[in-house]
């Protein structure tokens, strides 16, 4: 007879250091899980922010690889049109109907960057392409889109995954318009990666500091790095938007204005990260236009 | 000889180190017999550091500025990206200036 393990999704899942504290939870608890039945329940659940689902999403599907069975239950209509229109259900098993043509989310999806054009063309059309979507200027867009892809490649790179997970819900306000997408690996830490390369003891946020710094990487061999995560604080600093990194035991938080270290109590096994993109300046990335010189340029 | 990027890697998104690799070992192969590279950028839709680093950061492990000034020449390169470009030729000359001291370093303490 098969075990049950019940995973209650909260009230309200937001991207802050309840829910990943409550999203750690869940991947620690469930890590060793194999040949049993998992029940998501919803029924507590009013609100959850969809690009969370990127996390949810991965835990379940390596819950599925290791045989497990999984049960959504007990979903409410408002939370089940969320998990609906970024097609999250439907990975699971899960049929229900809504239209999609207005839809404001950036579908859960996985990637492992083997077809490179196919990747630009999701993020292409699923976050610049929606009707009614506020327009950007061809830089600005060209830089969140290879910010996108410096956070894929790097989990792919770093954390010895197969795929990184996303999902995006895009806040198309008259106000502050906004998009917020969340990349996932189950893999190694940067905990783990920093204080493997550095041999020392760092805390997760010590390590998430270290990696943080210009020109930082952990890579080996002949191959410079460390530049990703320095053009993502750039992007967010030229957009004013939020950059929030979850791995082991850390979590701190960027924003135009301060960088917050805050941590967690139960480590979680891979890394998060979220982006908060502002979309209401449309001219927030500003190159010159100048014509470049290119000779002599090494 | 010209090395278009899209055309060799087959794709308009320059995003991975695998991709970048395919064009650092054909660069490799014509700096090495001293053969003057045009590094065609045309057609190129979005590129990222990580492929830049993987493709131009890593012939610095083995060439000097000076090489590299004489025999490649970037082509058709938008200022976005170039701006990038500027970057990963920055960090990667720091890069193994630091590593070419550092194994030095570690070369005396053991001799």
């Amino acid at each position: 007879m098969k075990e049950f393990f019940n995973i209650p999704i909260p009230h309200s899942l937001k991207a802050d250091s309840d829910g990943y504290a409550f999203l750690s939870w869940v991947a620690g608890h469930t890590l060793l899980i194999h040949d049993s039945e998992i029940i998501v329940d919803f029924q507590s659940c009013s609100f959850i922010e969809g690009n969370l689902c990127a996390v949810l999403g991965n835990i379940l599907e390596s819950l599925k690889n290791r045989q497990n069975e999984i049960k959504i239950e007990n979903v409410r209509i408002q939370v089940l049109r969320v998990l609906a229109r970024n097609e999250f259900l439907e990975g699971f098993g899960y049929s229900f109907y809504t239209p999609k043509f207005y839809s404001t989310s950036i579908p859960y999806k996985k990637f492992n960057l083997e077809d490179e054009t196919a990747a630009r063309e999701f993020f292409a059309l699923e976050l610049f392409g929606k009707p009614g979507m506020p327009q950007m200027s061809q830089s600005a867009r060209k830089a969140i889109l290879r910010n996108i892809f410096e956070i894929c490649v790097n989990a792919i790179t770093h954390a010895g995954c197969d795929y990184v997970y996303c999902c995006g819900q895009v806040f198309n306000v008259k106000v502050n318009p906004k998009v917020s997408i969340t990349f996932v690996d189950l893999g190694n830490t940067i905990k783990a990666n920093v204080n493997n390369y550095l041999a020392e003891n760092l805390s997760g946020n010590e390590a998430i500091r270290w990696a943080l710094i210009d020109g930082n990487t952990t890579k080996a061999g002949n191959e410079p790095g460390g530049l990703g995560l320095k053009l993502l604080q750039d992007l967010i600093l030229y957009n004013k938007g939020k950059l929030q990194i979850v791995s082991g035991s850390g979590f701190v938080e960027i924003s135009e204005k301060n960088v917050k270290f805050i941590g967690q109590e139960l480590d979680f096994p891979g890394t998060i990260v979220t982006i908060e993109i502002k979309l209401g300046d449309p001219n927030f990335y500003i190159l010159s236009n100048e014509k470049q010189n290119t000779s002599n340029i090494f | 000889m010209t090395v278009n990027i899209k055309q060799t890697i087959g794709s308009d998104s320059a995003l991975t180190p695998a991709s970048g690799e395919i064009i650092y070992n054909i660069l490799q192969d014509q700096i090495e017999t001293g053969k003057v590279i045009d590094l065609d950028f045309k057609g190129i839709e979005i590129i990222t550091s990580a492929f830049l680093n993987a493709a131009i950061g890593r012939l610095y492990s083995k060439y000097s500025s000076d090489e590299l000034n004489a025999l490649l020449y970037i082509k058709n390169i938008s200022t976005d990206d170039l701006s990038i470009l500027k970057k990963v030729i920055e960090r990667a000359k720091e890069y193994f200036t630091d590593k070419r001291s550092f194994d030095e370093r570690m070369d005396q303490n053991l001799e």
